[in-house]
């Protein structure tokens, strides 16, 4: 878990609330979770990556030993990765890994076949039409002591030189400041900040997607993959969507398939960079976005009638 | 220990509390009440007042089966946000309840009572092995036998509270900071100030219009409680009564401000 760079050595983390010694007495039953006995603290992992066998073929076959990938796009949260899978993904992907957090490496076994919503990892996907553009899904709500690590992880195996990357995430609604009362925002609101590099290259320019307002604040994944950029100086940039809070990222809300509307919230993005030449014949246009977001598991009102 | 590891531990049975108290089906259960669309409650002085976000139905439906507030008793209304299905289960268990406690006591239940007895069925499904937490919220109104209009609140940890105004479901943050700067005793005197207040809340976070809301008053003539759920045109001219109040404070404000 050691850091190399400014970012200071994290420490573990342990509950004084789990007694180590009791494992005897423990049964490990499915009323109990399941669970067969508790990890030794050495054990404890924060972040670890499972890597497809092609993609480690490639990685040893380069001399930098790095996946090839000129543009990298994060979605953090079931919106954002719900808008991801829908308009850039489609059926034309390859699992290239996963990272999970909170498990240690033997936990990761066969986990590259496990994509349903309830597991915990954030799968790594290339684009078969554009071999050169990887997406992460960080459904599953990564920690905020492990960010850093998750960032360290997934930028270790790419040539971050050569990359342009964007991170998409969600911020609840109420979390916004503004001059108008909260009453009358309308959301969902699409913002965007941009790291230097990308600002300096010229490559904002004419993007439809309003500067994030101070004092609005980037939190979470988005920030520290924004703040790792911005010191390696790679061009990048985070799009937030303000949604109901209810379609956030984070437990327990990752459980629930996203809500159209908010994972339609990041329709302006598909023509900034980087999202926009990701794809031939790109960026689809509107009506077209809303059937491929429509189609998303449990977003054409398979849960209509489940809430009311 | 990560979060993440902790949860992947406790959230998966009901009856296994976490390292940090957390009962993580509780919370989820708490989440699935948010999927479903407002609805907001109001104390009057002499009347309780409902009102709801209307799904709309779909073409082929009949949306006489689609509602978000149900009768229990002629004296007991409940609107509820959440799991469907979790509602019409709860909703036949408190009529045939109501309908008991007349025909052994000789009374009609007290607003109290149902309200407790609805968040005890709730407590206990959080409390059992194999079952999973009611996943809705339920508001009542009615009246006690005393003449005194009463609104309560039920989630689905099985906590009950009474209150003056409530919302629940979808947004109900917003709306509740609505109530709690609108609210006061007098602007809910009379049955048209309580009326106009829920749909003042919940126009906050529904688009204006009557195919949009559904709103019940419980109201209590001559010792008698009656439950009208007001039709579409007394809603649309209510509607419209707000808008013009709506401009003339903002006229007024403009007026100050030169």
């Amino acid at each position: 878990m050691a850091a190399d760079g400014p970012f200071p050595k994290r420490l573990p983390e342990f509950s004084r609330a789990v007694d180590d010694s009791e494992d005897s007495d423990w049964d490990g039953g499915e009323d109990q979770g399941g669970d067969s006995g508790r990890l030794k603290a050495s054990d404890v992992r924060s972040c670890a990556m499972r890597l497809s066998p092609a993609a480690r073929q490639q990685l040893a076959a380069g001399d930098r030993r790095v996946l090839d990938c000129s543009t990298l796009l994060v979605g953090v949260g079931p919106a954002a990765c719900g808008f991801l899978t829908a308009c850039v993904l489609g059926d034309d992907a390859e699992i290239l890994g996963l990272i999970s957090c909170g498990f240690p490496e033997a936990g990761l076994a066969n986990s590259l076949g496990q994509t349903a919503l309830g597991d915990f990892g954030c799968f790594l996907y290339r684009l078969k039409c554009n071999p050169q553009v990887l997406v992460c899904h960080a459904a599953a709500p990564v920690p905020p002591a492990d960010c850093h690590e998750f960032v360290e992880l997934l930028l270790s195996v790419l040539d971050v030189e050569s990359l342009d990357l964007a991170v998409l995430g969600t911020q609840p609604l109420t979390s916004f400041q503004s001059a108008e009362p909260a009453s009358s925002l309308v959301g969902p609101l699409l913002r965007c900040l941009r790291s230097s590099a990308m600002l300096g290259q010229g490559k904002a320019a004419g993007d439809a997607v309003q500067q994030l307002e101070p004092p609005n604040l980037l939190t979470g994944l988005p920030a520290q993959l924004l703040s790792v950029c911005q010191m390696r100086r790679v061009p990048a940039a985070a799009f937030v969507a303000f949604v109901a809070e209810a379609d956030c990222d984070g437990e327990p809300h990752r459980l629930l398939p996203p809500d159209p509307a908010a994972m339609a919230a990041f329709r302006p993005a598909l023509a900034c960079q980087p999202l926009r030449y990701c794809r031939p014949a790109w960026p689809p246009n509107s009506d077209r976005v809303m059937r491929l977001l429509c189609r998303q598991p449990g977003a054409n009102g398979s849960s209509a009638y489940l809430y009311t | 220990i990560s979060q993440k590891y902790i949860m992947s531990r406790y959230d998966r049975a009901i009856t296994v509390f976490s390292p940090d108290g957390h009962l993580f089906q509780v919370e989820y259960a708490q989440e699935a009440v948010k999927k479903g669309s407002t609805a907001v409650g109001i104390r009057g002085g002499n009347c309780a007042v409902l009102a709801v976000e209307k799904k709309a139905a779909a073409k082929l439906q009949d949306d006489r089966t689609v509602r978000k507030m149900a009768l229990l008793d002629n004296h007991v209304a409940m609107a509820f946000a959440g799991l469907t299905a979790d509602a019409r289960i709860l909703i036949n268990r408190a009529r045939v309840e109501c309908k008991s406690h007349r025909l052994t006591v000789e009374d009609p239940v007290t607003l109290e009572y149902i309200a407790r007895f609805v968040a005890g069925i709730k407590q206990k499904y959080t409390q059992s092995t194999g079952r999973r937490p009611f996943g809705l919220s339920t508001l009542l109104v009615g009246f006690n036998v005393d003449g005194t209009p009463h609104l309560y609140c039920t989630d689905p940890s099985g906590a009950y509270n009474e209150w003056l105004a409530n919302a629940v479901g979808k947004n109900d943050k917003t709306v509740r900071e609505f109530l709690e700067k609108m609210y006061t005793p007098e602007s809910v005197a009379d049955e048209v100030g309580a009326i106009k207040l829920a749909l003042r809340a919940i126009l906050e976070v529904v688009q204006s219009g009557a195919k949009n809301v559904d709103l019940g008053v419980m109201r209590c003539r001559d010792g008698v409680p009656e439950w009208e759920i007001l039709p579409a045109e007394r809603l649309s001219a209510l509607m419209a009564e707000i808008e013009a109040e709506r401009e003339a404070e903002a006229e007024k404000k403009r007026a100050r401000k030169e």
